[in-house]
């Protein structure tokens, strides 16, 4: 039995003591209760007592200074004659104490589920991306707790096409317009969010150009010059009412299919800054209800307002299926994937009218045609009522007294 | 009144325990074998005797930190070993091992300890009005040192209990320090008992050396107390003969007390007045004396082993967590 | 010229170069004369009991002493002891003394300097291990500071004793006897000023007194694994905010160890200042290490309830998950 004899922290004020004098020497046979040594603190002096019988061995000399809790000696009893202890520092610490889970209640216990499908990200993540136009939404998190850190990043940052690096020739860097950051902002939502199904059909203009015309040779106030937009607004206005669904928005478990038919269209404005297009989409609300002429008068005074960037709030909401047009874009045929608007599951989007060679009873013949490019939100629908509204609005232009109703 | 033989060996073997608890206390402490600071009573043990060993088990007790508060808990019939355990920071210690040195004894009384001197006095006015409420004849048992007649607290717990006649003995065990300073010099009076009188309070000075006489007096405060006549002050003068607590320089002022001056303070040793006493008036033969030291000896080594052998609490901070409020039910 | 000194005695040089230089600074406490910790221990001898002075165990009277002297003229250092001993004289300590000034038309300046040994690692369970800060702090009114090291230890004790307002300097009693290099040459260390005790790149750990010891050995032991800037703040009122800020501008990530108790602690405190003024340099949510909202326990439950380097280490660690 090894019983050590250890420097005892006696006063507040002391991290070490001196032994002054042992009273015993090394082999002395020593009883508990004899006075062993004097110990030496800042101010003070104590004898201490043996605790236990036994032969006693010396490790620290007197005069020497030692860290409380340091072994100075010890008392063996028994068969036991121990080689010699080794001077044995103090641990740092009293207990290493092994933090529990449970210790550590920095990060909240129970976090609030979220009900709300949020993006968690940093403050600091949230800054970066900002500054760097990054969606967070493309982001992944590197961690369990799924939040997004400014080393994610970093990540995706790097992981951007070398577009982003500096070509030697330099770069004129334009912050983005309030109109150009809407148009980005916009795009890439409907990018991300709708399964968009790119789709194309042609259309024998022939009769449609053939009442345009008779149009422009009635009374000139009439007349109005009515552009092809307003007929196409009206085709799909039309086909919106027979094929529903195409007149309809995705939600989270459900699809609203609106009661109104308000036909958004695609106008090119200048921007604030000369590098940038502009593009705006007012709306001509109950578009299936109204006649052409109504159409066409309604068309003109948005696209002035457009033009003069006095469009009201009320001209450009609540529209529920969208008509583009590429005509005019390039000089002759194009086919075109036309992006579907935020909230929207159809667009359609006529092109050129163009000369081609089309097959007429058999018989080769010159045509007018056009593409009608028209994206659908496959979420929404399938591939039978998009076509089918396709077909509606071809038949709507190539047989246009059916738009009389 | 005279005490009885009978009281007399009570107040005797009392006394014997309190000084080898005490002994055995102030070694573990300079051995590193005890947690937190030890306040020796060496020379200051006869008034804790004197004040409980007459009382009822359904008393009220405030003992202090001279020495613990041992010499008056063991009076008061409370077993040391739960003491020595919690001031060994163990499991089985009357805290929970959670408190390094306080005591807590609800069963037998005793209720709390604080580091803040003069602790007592608020408690005891409440435990005075409630026994006075109940009308059971309990005592309230206050017993503190000079410098806690220092404390507001003080000055208000003797106005309330003596406008309310409270059954109180304020009990002053003045050995005339603080930790260094002079108690005389921090007192305009003498006697720390003068101030019974600006609360028409009735008061004795005891020779508190001498665990007869200040037996005789707390007797006769607890009895006034028991008959509804409310609180008394007593003074009992008392030696300390080591320094206020172990590891602290023994010094009077700043200047340290000189063997000289101790060799003369210990001519008054209580013990060995005592032994005196039971030997010149035949209370105790030598057989008798050396038997009641040999059952100390073996309650302290009981107490002892028993704290030993007791494990350290095994508890984590979320355990610890359920214990800070009272849930109703059973913790 | 530099020496090392023990934390204590930094404190004492700093009373006794003040003393020298102004004669109407004094010390009120109890048994500071006889000096129950070193930094008054002989003080008397050299300037009397008139200016070391030894009053009873009446924390009121005592503080009252202290108080009165300071409406008229006197820049007295009240020593409590112990911190939790302030607490006898709560009204006079927290609110009467904070209030002096500012209410009674900003008349009176109040040069006072309050100290005591503070804090845990003794296993004096709650009465003896109380480090009041926070309440201290949150009552209007009042300066608080706090040295970590021997040199700063001197140098706030001077200031707080030239500044003319209360300011609380208390010292931990788990640091006292800890050593530290101090300039003979007279300095201060001023009011109102963090110091970076590590600099490091990774985390910003904030961490002072004995938590302080315990931040400096966690960060030793992730040298390697990621570089730790250890946040000293000196001063909790006035607090160094841009210091706070400009690390966590470098770090983006904060953990806190504060020894107090948790619920309103100085360490909610400083979330709340980041969350106001560096929202967007956190890149995680800050991590907090206190003392939990219970009694302080004595005996071997002391360790378990408070932080230890191994804490700060897994803390640090979480952070940066």
């Amino acid at each position: 039995m090894t019983h050590q004899i250890k420097m005892p922290k006696v006063a507040m004020a002391m991290n070490e003591g001196t032994i002054t004098q042992w009273y015993k020497s090394a082999g002395d046979e020593v009883q508990k209760g004899d006075v062993l040594f004097e110990i030496e603190t800042e101010k003070t002096a104590y004898e201490v007592e043996a605790t236990a019988s036994g032969t006693l061995e010396i490790v620290i000399d007197s005069g020497e200074t030692v860290k409380v809790e340091t072994v100075v000696g010890a008392l063996l009893s028994g068969d036991e004659k121990a080689e010699p202890l080794a001077v044995v520092e103090p641990p740092a610490t009293d207990e290493k104490v092994e933090p529990s889970p449970t210790d550590i209640v920095a990060v909240p216990v129970a976090p609030i589920a979220d009900t709300i499908d949020r993006i968690k990200a940093s403050p600091l993540a949230k800054k970066l991306a900002a500054q760097n136009n990054i969606d967070l939404s493309q982001v992944q998190s590197s961690a369990a707790h799924g939040r997004i850190k400014k080393r994610d990043i970093e990540a995706y940052l790097a992981a951007r096409p070398a577009s982003m690096s500096t070509p030697q020739g330099g770069f004129e860097r334009v912050k983005l317009t309030p109109m150009r950051q809407s148009v980005s902002d916009g795009v890439m939502k409907a990018v991300n969010g709708q399964a968009m199904t790119p789709n194309a059909i042609e259309i024998n203009m022939e009769n449609l150009i053939a009442v345009r015309d008779s149009f422009k040779a009635q009374d000139e106030a009439y007349a109005a010059s009515i552009s092809y937009q307003s007929f196409f607004i009206k085709a799909l206005a039309l086909a919106a009412r027979d094929v529903p669904i195409t007149n309809a928005r995705m939600g989270d478990g459900y699809i609203d299919i609106f009661n109104d038919v308000n036909v958004a269209f695609a106008v090119a404005i200048d921007d604030s800054h000369p590098a940038f297009s502009g593009l705006v989409m007012p709306v001509i609300h109950q578009a299936d209800k109204k006649g052409v002429l109504e159409i066409q008068q309604e068309l003109m005074q948005l696209v002035a307002r457009a033009r003069e960037r006095r469009l009201t709030a009320s001209d450009m909401q609540d529209g529920t299926i969208t008509l583009s047009s590429t005509a005019g874009m390039v000089a002759d045929y194009m086919i075109s994937t036309p992006l579907l608007n935020q909230g929207q599951s159809y667009i359609g989007q006529p092109g050129n009218i163009v000369e081609r060679p089309i097959v007429r009873d058999g018989e080769l013949t010159v045509g007018k045609i056009m593409s009608f490019c028209f994206t659908f939100d496959h979420r929404v629908m399938d591939g039978v009522p998009a076509c089918h509204a396709a077909s509606r609005f071809k038949d709507y232009i190539e047989n246009p007294s059916l738009m009389l109703r | 009144m005279a005490l009885t033989k009978k009281q007399k060996k009570l107040l005797f073997t009392n006394l014997i325990r309190s000084h080898l608890f005490d002994e055995m206390v102030s070694k573990r402490m300079v051995s590193g074998r005890l947690v937190g600071f030890y306040h020796p009573g060496d020379g200051h043990l006869a008034p804790g005797v004197a004040a409980a060993s007459f009382l009822q088990k359904s008393d009220y007790l405030s003992p202090h930190h001279r020495a613990h508060g041992m010499p008056h808990m063991l009076s008061k019939g409370i077993d040391m070993k739960y003491y020595i355990a919690e001031h060994t920071g163990k499991e089985t210690g009357c805290c929970a091992g959670r408190s390094s040195f306080h005591f807590c004894f609800p069963e037998h009384g005793v209720f709390l300890m604080s580091g803040f001197i003069g602790y007592n006095f608020a408690p005891v006015v409440g435990l005075g009005w409630a026994a006075k409420q109940r009308g059971n004849q309990q005592v309230v048992m206050n017993c503190s040192g000079d410098g806690s007649y220092n404390e507001g607290r003080a000055h208000e717990a003797l106005l309330m209990a003596a406008n309310w006649r409270l059954p109180v003995v304020f009990f002053c065990e003045n050995n005339g320090m603080a930790i260094f300073a002079d108690a005389n010099e921090m007192h305009p009076t003498p006697h720390i008992s003068s101030m019974a009188k600006a609360y028409d309070m009735p008061s004795e000075i005891v020779d508190g050396q001498d665990v007869f006489a200040s037996a005789e007096a707390a007797l006769k405060a607890i009895k006034r107390a028991r008959e509804g006549k409310g609180p008394t002050f007593i003074e009992a003068k008392t030696i300390r003969f080591r320094e206020h607590d172990i590891g602290t320089p023994d010094l009077l002022g700043s200047a340290p007390r000189t063997k000289k001056q101790i060799d003369q303070l210990r001519a008054r040793d209580p013990v060995e007045i005592a032994t005196r006493h039971v030997r010149e008036k035949g209370i105790f033969s030598e057989d008798e004396i050396a038997a009641i030291y040999e059952a100390a000896q073996a309650e302290v080594e009981a107490a002892e082993k028993f704290a030993d052998d007791s494990p350290i609490p095994d508890v984590t901070e979320a355990d610890l967590m359920k214990q800070v409020f009272y849930n109703g039910a059973d913790v | 010229m530099t020496r090392e000194l023990p934390l204590i005695e930094a404190i004492k040089e700093a009373y006794i170069e003040e003393m020298d230089l102004d004669p109407n600074v004094f010390m009120v406490g109890q048994d500071i004369q006889g000096g129950i910790f070193p930094h008054t221990t002989e003080l008397v001898d050299r300037f009397g009991k008139d200016r070391i002075v030894d009053t009873p165990i009446s924390e009121i009277g005592m503080f009252g002493t202290a108080f009165g002297s300071a409406l008229v003229g006197y820049r007295p250092i009240v020593d409590f002891m112990f911190g939790g001993f302030l607490y006898v004289s709560g009204s006079e300590v927290l609110v009467t003394l904070g209030q002096q000034y500012f209410l009674h038309g900003s008349q009176t300046p109040m040069p006072m300097v309050i100290t005591a040994g503070v804090g845990s690692g003794g296993r004096l369970a709650n009465d003896h291990s109380l480090f009041p800060k926070a309440d201290i702090i949150h009552h209007p009114g009042l300066k608080y500071v706090f040295p970590s090291t021997p040199y700063d230890a001197k140098g706030l004790m001077k200031s707080a004793i030239r500044d003319d307002n209360p300011v609380f300097c208390f010292w931990h009693l788990s640091q006292m006897m800890d050593r530290g290099p101090v300039p003979e040459e007279e300095y201060l260390v001023p009011i109102g000023k963090a110091d970076i005790k590590r600099q490091g790149t990774d985390v910003t750990l904030v961490a002072n007194g004995w938590m302080l010891n315990h931040a400096i050995e966690a960060a030793a032991e992730l040298d390697g694994e990621v570089s730790v800037e250890i946040l000293d703040p000196r001063s909790y009122v006035p607090f160094d905010l841009d210091c706070l800020l400009t690390s966590l501008a470098k770090t983006n990530h904060l953990v806190i160890v504060d020894e107090d108790y948790r619920t309103c602690g100085f360490a909610a405190e400083i979330m709340a200042l980041v969350m106001e003024h560096g929202f967007d340099l956190l890149d995680a949510p800050p991590v907090r290490l206190t003392m939990p909202d219970m009694p302080i326990p004595g005996g071997y439950l002391e360790p378990i309830v408070s932080p230890t380097p191994e804490k700060i280490v897994a803390a640090v660690r979480q952070v940066l998950v």
